[in-house]
C-alpha cells in the first residue's frame, strides 16, 4: 500500500537495517505494518494541523476515495507552503528514531 | 510462568513500536477528533478505524483502515457473477483452450471487467491463454537497483521483499538505463509484470524482432478463474522454460493480487491481451464491479 506522499519517503535504508535482524515473515509484516501506520499517522497529523476545518474535510474525503491520488499533493501544495519539505522533515525525524530502535533491538540478541 | 521470547530483538521492537504507534495515533485523535467524528458520521468509518489506538495495539496484518473499510463494504456480487460465468466456460483441466472456448472467455472477460480483452492482436497470439502461473522474483529496474528499493513502505518490503530479486535481467534488459530516468510508470511495470512464453508463440521463430517489439510491456489481463481476482499486468519477461511445467510467471505483487502468494505459489489463470493503443488502462488489481475507470488502488 502506498500513499500520495510515498515518493517523498525513502525507506530502503530502514528495511535494509530491519533485514539484518533476520526476522520471520510474520514478524516482518507485523513490524512493517506498525512502522507504516506510525508514519501515516504522523504525516496525516502534520497535514491536518495546517488545514482549515473545511479544507480538512475535503482532504480526508479525497484521501478516503483514493489514498494514492496525485491530486492530493496538488491540493496540499496550493494550501501549505513547502508541504513536501515538511513531510520529508517529519518522516526523516521519525525514521531516525526508528533506526535508533533497530540499533537497540540488535543489542538484545 | 516467565515468558521467554524466541526472538528478543523482535520482542523489543514490537513493544517499542506499539508504544510509538499508540503515541502517534493518540496525538492524531487528540488534534483532529472533530474532523474525524464529523466524517465518521458521514460514513467514513475507515478513518476512525485507522486512528483507533486500541485496535492498532493488537495490530491486524493490514493496518490500513481505509483499505480495510473499502474491502468490507465492497460489493462481492459482481465478482461472484464473474466466477459463475467463468466456471461455466473454463475447463476444469488446465489445458489449451479451443478457439471457440477462447472466443467465449474473451467475451466474458471483456464484459465483466469492462476492458477490450483479446486473445489475438495484429495476428499475434501466445501459445495458450489458460495455464499454470508460478511465482517469479523481482527484476532489476535500472543499474544499481536493489530489492529494498522496490518497497514504497515497510509493509511492501515485508510482503514482497522475501521473494528476492532475479540474478539476471528480464528479457528486455533494464526497465530504464539509469535511476535518474526511472519513473512511476516503470515502477508499476515491474510491480505488475508477468513472464510469458513468447518464444512458443506461433510464428515467433520467423519474426523474432517483430514479436519482441510486440510483446515488450504488452498489457495483459490476468484472471484467477476460481475467484475472479484479476490484475492488469505487462509482459516484463519471457519464460518460464517448458520443462518447468508452468506456462507463465508473475511478480510477487501479481501473485498476491491473483490469490497465489501463499502455499505452492502456483495455480491456473486466464491471460489475455488488453487492446490499449492509447495506453489508457492503468496497471494493478482490478475489480470486475468497476472496470478500468475505477481500478482498485493498492
Amino acid at each position: 500500500m502506498s500513499y500520495f506522499y510515498s515518493y517523498l519517503i525513502q525507506i530502503d535504508d530502514l528495511v535494509t537495517a530491519m533485514e539484518e535482524l533476520e526476522l520471520e515473515d510474520h514478524h516482518k509484516q507485523h513490524l512493517g505494518a506498525l512502522a507504516d501506520s506510525t508514519v501515516h499517522h504522523t504525516i496525516l497529523d502534520l497535514i491536518l494541523s495546517k488545514l482549515s476545518p473545511t479544507e480538512k474535510t475535503t482532504f480526508v474525503k479525497m484521501l478516503h476515495k483514493n489514498p494514492q491520488d496525485p491530486k492530493l499533493m496538488e491540493f496540499l501544495k496550493e494550501r501549505i507552503d513547502g508541504v513536501e519539505d515538511e513531510i520529508q522533515k517529519a518522516a526523516k525525524k521519525l525514521k531516525s528514531e526508528l533506526h535508533e530502535d533497530i540499533k537497540e533491538a540488535k543489542k538484545q540478541r | 510462568m516467565k515468558f521467554t521470547s524466541h526472538h528478543p530483538p523482535y520482542e523489543y521492537l514490537r513493544k517499542k513500536w506499539i508504544a510509538r504507534h499508540r503515541q502517534a495515533s493518540e496525538s492524531f485523535l487528540d488534534s483532529h477528533s472533530d474532523t474525524i467524528k464529523h466524517l465518521t458520521l458521514g460514513g467514513l468509518g475507515g478513518l476512525l478505524m485507522l486512528s483507533n489506538p486500541a485496535a492498532m495495539a493488537s495490530l491486524p496484518q493490514n493496518t490500513n483502515g481505509l483499505l480495510a473499510d473499502r474491502s468490507a463494504n465492497r460489493d462481492q456480487e459482481p465478482q461472484l457473477r464473474t466466477v459463475k460465468h467463468l466456471q461455466e466456460s473454463v475447463p476444469t483441466e488446465v489445458r489449451k483452450l479451443t478457439i471457440e472456448e477462447e472466443k467465449e472467455i474473451e467475451e466474458i472477460l471483456s464484459q465483466q471487467y469492462n476492458l477490450p480483452v483479446k486473445a489475438e492482436i495484429d495476428g499475434i497470439k501466445l501459445n495458450r491463454s489458460y495455464g499454470l502461473i508460478g511465482g517469479e522474483q523481482h527484476l532489476y529496474r535500472y543499474p544499481g537497483d536493489t530489492v529494498f528499493k522496490h518497497a514504497d513502505t515497510t509493509s511492501d518490503w515485508a510482503m514482497y521483499g522475501g521473494s528476492g530479486i532475479a540474478p539476471g535481467l528480464g528479457a528486455w534488459g533494464y526497465f530504464v538505463p539509469s535511476e535518474a530516468q526511472f519513473s512511476n510508470k516503470d515502477k508499476l511495470r515491474e510491480r505488475y509484470y508477468i513472464a510469458v512464453q513468447t518464444f512458443l508463440a506461433p510464428g515467433f521463430a520467423e519474426n523474432v524482432g517483430k514479436y519482441r517489439d510486440f510483446f515488450k510491456f504488452r498489457k495483459m489481463l490476468l484472471v484467477n478463474p476460481k475467484t475472479g481476482q484479476a490484475v492488469v499486468t505487462v509482459v516484463g519477461d519471457a519464460g518460464p522454460a517448458e520443462w518447468t511445467g508452468k506456462h507463465l510467471g508473475g511478480s510477487p505483487e501479481v501473485m498476491h493480487f491473483v490469490g497465489y502468494a501463499k502455499g505452492p505459489r502456483k495455480g491456473p489463470v486466464l491471460y489475455f491481451f488488453i487492446d490499449d493503443p492509447k495506453d489508457e488502462v492503468p496497471l494493478g488489481p482490478i475489480d470486475p464491479a468497476q472496470g478500468y475507470a475505477n481500478l482498485v488502488k493498492i
